[in-house]
């Protein structure tokens, strides 16, 4: 279709006028939009900036449209008729509109009707649209649009002017990648950052700038302080990953601070939402590890025999960069894992070093099968990662088999013993000859020696292993025996029953060691059963079918080692060696299950301890008849077990008579306490304050002069005289008042003044003092009398009662002496000398008990005690560990004492502890122990607490 | 009301179903118990090829039955399926099971990867707990064989095939297999006991000079031979009686065989008011309190039986065993033989009893009790023998002999010590007579061979090698000897008085006695 000259006058006089416009206001509507959309935007959420990307979107669409439909219907008849002649005459613009569309559907068919005829009918219409008021209206048009332009124009550019702030962090917000702003904006103004090492490294604090790097320990405080640059924003510390928030310190500054934990790249940013605008400038702050500490074990690695040791010295030295909190010695074997606090420190030192010492006997290696691996390990004082444990290299410790220490043990006893059956025989063949006839010397000499090899192995070690003090002395006792020279008979009626009384020590001996063997073992079975059972549930079969097959070794070599403990041992060690083989088979197979029942099985057969065949005659009741027995079943010599008896009554005596020991003292104590002190307190309190008075006339300090260092001890003397005496402690009084008249009559020494240009005021003033001291302690004296006389009238019938008790025991103790000292139980001499001193002793205190004198008593009483534990024994059934404790370790180290911590009282022993710290503070606090038992009671109190 | 037509055909049709369902369902249920009743029956009759045709027929998801499965397995001595089948939590909530489990697992613990010898041509299974105990299987074989066939030809039960035994290497695992208590195994000397179809003995290696192990697995066969004939109805004082009765029948007589005297010993412990009772014995003899009252109930129990035997005949006891079959209690079944109770039977055999003549004073003599100077003896004795001083302990051993004559074990050490000084015809004579010993002892018999051999004597030396076997065939001289005489014979005296072992016991023997 053609264009022709009315609708193109027509869209001349509207378009000109409008254009220009419209054009404006679609501009300041942009504006506008872009401001919008940014502070929207700047709120950060998900929600904000879809809204703001929604506005520019919107607004961008609309410009399109825009430019599309102005391009469209000025190019289109019928456009150019909506555009221009709608708005100002609807109805022709309509008509004239139909008449468009019929020309066109004539154009397009023919039969529609005359193409001419159309055309003509619609420039008719057209030509009657009137273009004043077309350009009229055009200019009204155009005067909206340009108002419109101008006030979104000049509203967005007066927000972006008031608020530049917000547009560019709204824009930067909008345009964000990953929670992250393209832009980066300065947030701080003059920031301070200083850096705050932990405090348990004790080091000084720093400063630092961004932009820079800084190499920092973990656990480090960075604290960043400025002004803010911007309005108030929610600012932010971050790594990237981690943010921490400024808050204002109430001077106007913000800080934030940041606790180091691993190396990071900080920056202060501005969170909008759920984006940060971060600064450009970054602080680059490198964590450095506390390191592990380090720990050296001398002589480590190496790996030791215990059987080739008594004990195992460990020596260490512990270091770490920062502080050390505590030493551990280690103890590993298999899974099983014991630590021993070395030392504990307060986190200060860097350096340690120490020793320890290990027994051969310590408890964890019977309680083991396996290798043990000693290491020393060491804790630093990283309070803030947690403690970092260091290790020394290890010391491995073979263990002998289970066993091997008592076999080895009863078997030089054994071979000790036999020489007495050699002698034996030869007294045998003699007396057969001759029963009357005398032993000729040189047999008396063998019997001597081998009264002498037996002696030999009692005090050597076997693996570690020693023989208990009980059956030492009753052995030694034993071949004591043989000293005397006697006739042919008697010398062979004591050679007999020394030899049946070493038979059934060594019988015993075997029995006892072969039960506590086979109960070991019985151990390292049922670890064995729990191993399997382990293995068949986890499927850990690799791992653990090692461990099965060292349990395994273990115990086959502890059967051996079993087999060699007597006739139990050897039927015991038979009977394992039968489960074992089965056993073998099962692990062979790798049939965890059987062997897991086998272990058990022969767990519990060792743990029994009990003979293959016992009870009823030999061979059972079920069948047979007139079977004999073995005949040995009676008892050739109970010597051990007379000799048993009298170290139990050795053990007893001791205890009973530590009891009447203390009776005698609590009822002393009880009685003092109930004295009538209220006569003589007043004159007491008197007596101190001129003690006190007089003793100010003394030097405290020493001066150069001779004597002046005794008048300045003097003082110290005569002023504990009068807090005793203020506190009543006479006892305690009278001890110092002497001291301090020593030490006077020390200072006032003539010869000593004379030398040293003494001046006779001084000695006057000292002799003053003197006096003073004297009449103090007659005082005190006559009082201590009257108190000790009141106290013992009180306790009249309790001390009767004790007197009672000690004549009762000592008694005891000269039939135990006497008992010991002849027959076939020997007890040694010097046990039955410490028995026969006590006995005298003893004889003594009961007099003075009777006679009231208490003080003397309890002094005898005391010694007494002291020969009473001389006469110890021990008994044949002890372990070698019994009288040395568990074989824990002792230790040493740098300023620390030896020590053991196996007698502590646990601290959740409630009952226990109370009574270990009753026993403390009677025990320390009696007045009659020490003159320094109040504070020394005073300590103890504040110790146990 | 009534029930027309077609409504009493749907109601019937309906309820009738249900009805049927439930009456099937219930005679399946007593049907299946009276199905395991019967497998435990064939079960305890030793026919276990039948119990196990008859469970494969059951439904194996039923606990019975799977307890039933397990008394099976551990009549066939399959102690650790026994115990995987009474492990399964449907199993192990059955207080029926509790006491088969515990053994079950016990015995599991103390067979596992045991080896078991199965001879097919004589049908005995020989399990052995210690490896080192097959040398004696072929010994242990010869008896088996020898009592089941008396017993068969004694009490016309034949046993199945195999026989089972378990030889276990120690007491407690003669507990752990059977089930007995080991404290009660300890305090009556207990070495076998006859349970799950097996006789299970403890190994004579765990004794140094052994016990009467052959006639102790002939009177445990005897046990398992009643429990078939009774379907394990027969009172414990049958058992216990005709076993002690049966124990030495399978072998020739030996030396002091006439020392039974139970009719005296029981009668002695009733006028002292010590008898247990033969209705008192409670649960097994081994768990009486004490040695002395195993021994004794042992005595009444054998005294019992022989009188019983000797008033009613062989033949009342065939039928008193078929009768306890089919009967339901011992009483109804001795009262349908012999028309008397147990009571009855008891006291016609307590006035039988004190109607008995006391022995003569040669025939009691109670041993003196031995003083410790004897002990004493003994051990320096052994001391200087051990020591090599074989000549010094010739002293004061028989210093010991003076004092104990007759004890045997005393007299072997004397003897030992003698032959060691090389006083054999002394050793000799040390030894005493037989007769007069306090019992048999394997070291005694073992020596008496040595001297015989020494002398030629070589029926008499095999005899007493025999003899020493029986009660511990590891005793060197015995297992050694015997093939000394079997050479010195020519191979003669092999075919008479050993069993089939060969030079393995010997150097068994050797290795038993250096461990």
């Amino acid at each position: 279709m053609d264009w022709t000259d009315t609708l193109q006058r027509l869209a001349n006089a509207w378009r000109p006028r409008v254009r220009g416009p419209a054009r404006l206001a679609f501009l300041g509507l942009g504006v506008t939009a872009l401001v919008a959309g940014a502070h929207v935007a700047r709120f950060g959420t998900h929600d904000a900036r879809i809204a703001a990307a929604g506005i520019l979107a919107v607004t961008a669409v609309t410009w399109l449209v825009r430019a599309w439909r102005e391009r469209r219907d000025w190019r289109d008849p019928g456009g150019i008729l909506r555009r221009t002649v709608l708005p100002i005459d609807r109805d022709l613009a309509l008509r004239a509109l139909r008449a468009l569309r019929l020309v066109q559907d004539a154009e397009r068919d023919p039969s529609v009707g005359s193409v001419d005829l159309s055309r003509a009918h619609f420039d008719r219409l057209v030509r009657r649209a009137p273009e004043q008021a077309v350009a009229s209206a055009a200019r009204r048009c155009a005067w909206w649009w340009r108002s419109l332009g101008w006030g979104l124009l000049v509203a967005g550019v007066a927000v972006t002017l008031l608020w530049p702030d917000r547009f560019v962090q709204g824009l930067a917000v909008l345009s964000a990648r990953e929670h992250r702003a393209p832009v980066q904006l300065r947030w701080l103004e003059d920031p301070k950052v200083s850096v705050h090492p932990p405090a348990y490294l004790r080091l000084p604090d720093e400063m630092a700038v961004f932009g820079t790097e800084i190499q920092v320990f973990h656990g480090t405080v960075i604290t960043v302080r400025g002004f803010a640059l911007r309005e108030p924003q929610r600012l932010v510390l971050t790594d990237g990953r981690l943010e921490v928030p400024f808050t204002s310190d109430g001077s106007g500054e913000i800080v934030a601070t940041w606790r180091l934990d691993r190396t990071s790249r900080l920056r202060t940013a501005a969170r909008f939402g759920e984006v940060l605008i971060e600064e450009p400038e970054v602080l680059v702050a490198e964590a450095l590890a506390d390191a592990r500490p380090e720990v050296t074990l001398d002589g480590a690695p190496r790996s030791v025999r215990l059987g080739d040791l008594d004990r195992l010295e460990l020596g260490y030295a512990a270091a770490d960069d920062h502080g050390l909190s505590q030493i551990d010695l280690v103890l590993i074997s298999g899974d099983r894992e014991q630590r021993r606090v070395l030392a504990h420190l307060d986190g200060t030192s860097r350096h340690e070093s120490g020793g320890s010492v290990i027994g051969a006997q310590d408890s964890f290696f019977k309680r083991t099968f396996l290798p043990v691996t000693i290491v020393v390990e060491a804790r630093d004082n990283d309070t803030l990662l947690g403690p970092k444990w260091g290790r020394s290299k290890p010391i491995v410790v073979e263990l002998p088999p289970i066993g091997a220490p008592e076999a080895r043990r009863l078997e030089v006893l054994r071979r000790g013993a036999a020489p007495l059956v050699e002698v034996l025989a030869e007294v045998l063949t003699l007396v057969t000859n001759g029963p009357g006839a005398p032993v000729p010397p040189s047999l008396h000499e063998r019997m001597l020696q081998a009264a002498h090899t037996l002696r030999r192995p009692l005090d050597q070690k076997y693996l570690g292993l020693g023989v208990s003090r009980g059956l030492s002395t009753f052995l030694n006792g034993q071949v004591g025996r043989l000293e005397p020279a006697l006739d042919g008979a008697s010398t062979l009626r004591r050679l007999e029953q020394v030899l049946l009384a070493v038979d059934a020590a060594l019988g015993q001996l075997a029995v006892r060691d072969a039960v506590s063997v086979s109960r070991r073992l019985a151990d390292v079975a049922e670890q064995l059963a729990t191993a399997a059972s382990q293995t068949r549930e986890n499927e850990g079969r690799t791992v653990d079918i090692e461990r099965l097959g060292a349990a395994w070794r273990a115990l086959r070599d502890g059967a051996g080692e079993l087999s060699r403990l007597g006739d139990l041992g050897a039927d015991l060690g038979s009977a394992a060696t039968a489960d074992l083989r089965r056993l073998d088979r099962s692990l062979t197979k790798r049939d965890v299950h059987s062997a897991e029942l086998i272990a058990q099985h022969l767990g519990m057969k060792l743990r029994g301890a009990a003979p293959s065949f016992a009870g009823g005659v030999s061979g059972g009741v079920e069948a047979g008849i007139g079977v004999a027995g073995e005949g040995v079943d009676g008892q050739p010599s109970t010597a051990d077990q007379r000799f048993d008896q009298l170290a139990l009554e050795i053990e007893q005596l001791i205890e009973e008579h530590a009891q009447n020991i203390e009776t005698v003292e609590q009822v002393m104590t009880d009685a003092q306490r109930q004295a009538d002190q209220a006569a003589w307190q007043k004159e007491a309190a008197e007596m101190a304050t001129k003690v006190r008075a007089s003793a100010e006339q003394l030097p405290r300090v020493a001066d150069a002069t001779s004597g002046g260092a005794a008048a300045a001890l003097a003082r110290e003397h005569a002023e504990s005289m009068a807090d005793a005496l203020q506190e009543h402690a006479l006892r305690d009084a009278l001890l110092s008042g002497r001291d301090a008249a020593l030490a006077l009559s020390q200072a006032r020494d003539p010869a000593r003044g004379a030398a040293t240009g003494g001046s006779p005021d001084r000695v006057a003033r000292f002799g003053r003092v003197s006096e003073v001291i004297a009449k103090a302690l007659r005082w005190v004296a006559e009082r201590q009398e009257e108190t000790e006389r009141a106290a013992a009238e009180r306790a009249r019938e309790a001390l009767d009662g004790a007197a009672d008790r000690e004549g009762t025991l000592r008694d005891k103790a000269d039939l135990i002496a006497s008992t010991g000292g002849i027959g076939e139980v020997q007890l040694p001499d010097r046990a039955v000398r410490a028995l026969r001193g006590a006995h005298t002793k003893m004889d003594s205190a009961t007099q003075m008990l009777r006679g009231h004198r208490t003080e003397g008593a309890l002094e005898l009483q005391r010694l007494a005690q002291e020969l009473l534990e001389q006469a110890r024994t021990g008994r044949t059934t002890e372990s070698p560990d019994a009288e040395r404790g568990s074989g824990e370790d002792t230790r040493w180290g740098e300023g620390k004492g030896l020590g053991t911590d196996r007698d502590m009282v646990k601290p959740n022993r409630t009952e226990d502890a109370t009574k270990f710290r009753q026993r403390v503070l009677d025990g320390l606090g009696r007045p009659n122990t020490e003159r320094l038992a109040p504070a020394v009671r005073r300590y103890a109190e504040e110790l146990l607490q | 009301m009534m029930l027309r037509g077609s409504k009493l055909r749907r109601w019937s049709r309906k309820n009738g179903l249900a009805g049927a369902a439930l009456l099937l369902t219930a005679v399946a249920g007593a049907s299946e118990v009276r199905d395991l009743s019967e497998v435990e029956t064939t079960i305890s009759e030793l026919d276990l090829a039948q119990a196990g045709r008859r469970l494969a027929a059951l439904d194996s998801r039923d606990p019975a039955v799977a307890v039933e499965r397990a008394r099976l397995a551990l009549y066939r001595g399959d102690c650790i399926t026994a115990h995987a089948v009474l492990s399964a939590p449907r199993v192990v909530q059955r207080p029926d099971s509790r006491a088969m489990a515990e053994v079950a697992e016990t015995c599991a613990g103390a067979t596992a990867e045991s080896i078991v010898v199965e001879d097919p041509g004589s049908g005995v299974w020989v399990r052995v707990q210690d490896d080192a105990d097959r040398v004696l299987v072929p010994l242990l074989v010869d008896v088996a064989v020898r009592a089941r066939a008396t017993v068969a030809a004694d009490l016309g039960v034949h046993l199945p095939r195999p026989l089972r035994i378990d030889l276990v290497r120690d007491q407690f695992s003669l507990a752990m297999v059977s089930g007995l208590p080991i404290q009660a195994a300890q305090t009556t000397g207990t070495v076998a006991v006859a349970r799950w179809g097996r006789v299970i003995m403890v190994s004579p290696r765990a004794t140094p000079m052994g016990f009467p192990w052959q006639d102790t697995m002939a009177h445990e066969i005897v046990h398992l031979a009643l429990s078939r004939a009774s379907a394990d109805r027969a009172p414990l004082w049958l058992q216990e009686g005709v076993a002690k009765r049966e124990e030495t029948r399978w072998r020739t007589a030996r030396p002091l065989d006439d020392r039974a005297r139970y009719t005296q010993q029981a009668r002695e412990a009733l006028l002292a008011g010590q008898n247990v009772g033969i209705d008192r014995l409670g649960l097994s003899i081994a768990m009486l309190p004490t040695p002395e009252a195993a021994s004794t109930a042992y005595a009444e129990v054998a005294s019992f039986m022989q009188y019983w035997i000797e008033q009613n005949g062989w033949p009342a006891l065939e039928l008193l065993l078929m009768d306890l079959r089919s009967l339901a209690t011992a009483e109804a079944a001795l009262r349908s033989v012999t028309g008397h109770g147990l009571d009855g039977w008891i006291l016609l055999w307590k006035q039988h009893l004190i109607s008995t003549p006391a022995p003569t004073s040669h025939e009691s003599s109670p041993e003196a009790p031995l003083t410790r100077e004897f002990w004493r003896l003994v051990r320096l004795g052994d001391l200087l023998q051990d020591g090599g001083f074989a000549g010094a302990s010739v002293g004061p051993l028989r210093s010991a002999v003076e004092r104990a004559p007759e004890r045997a074990a005393v007299r072997h050490r004397l003897a030992k010590a003698l032959l060691a000084s090389g006083q054999p015809e002394s050793a000799q004579e040390a030894l005493g007579e037989l007769e007069s010993l306090d019992g048999l002892h394997a070291g005694w018999l073992g020596t008496s061979g040595s001297l015989h051999l020494e002398l030629g004597e070589l029926e008499t030396a095999a005899m007493r090698f025999g003899e020493a076997l029986g009660i511990q065939p590891l005793l060197e001289q015995a297992a050694c000897g015997r093939l000394d005489a079997q050479a010195a014979s020519g191979g003669r005296i092999q075919s008479l008085q050993f069993g089939p072992t060969g030079d393995a016991l010997c150097e068994a023997a050797k290795a038993y006695r250096l461990r």
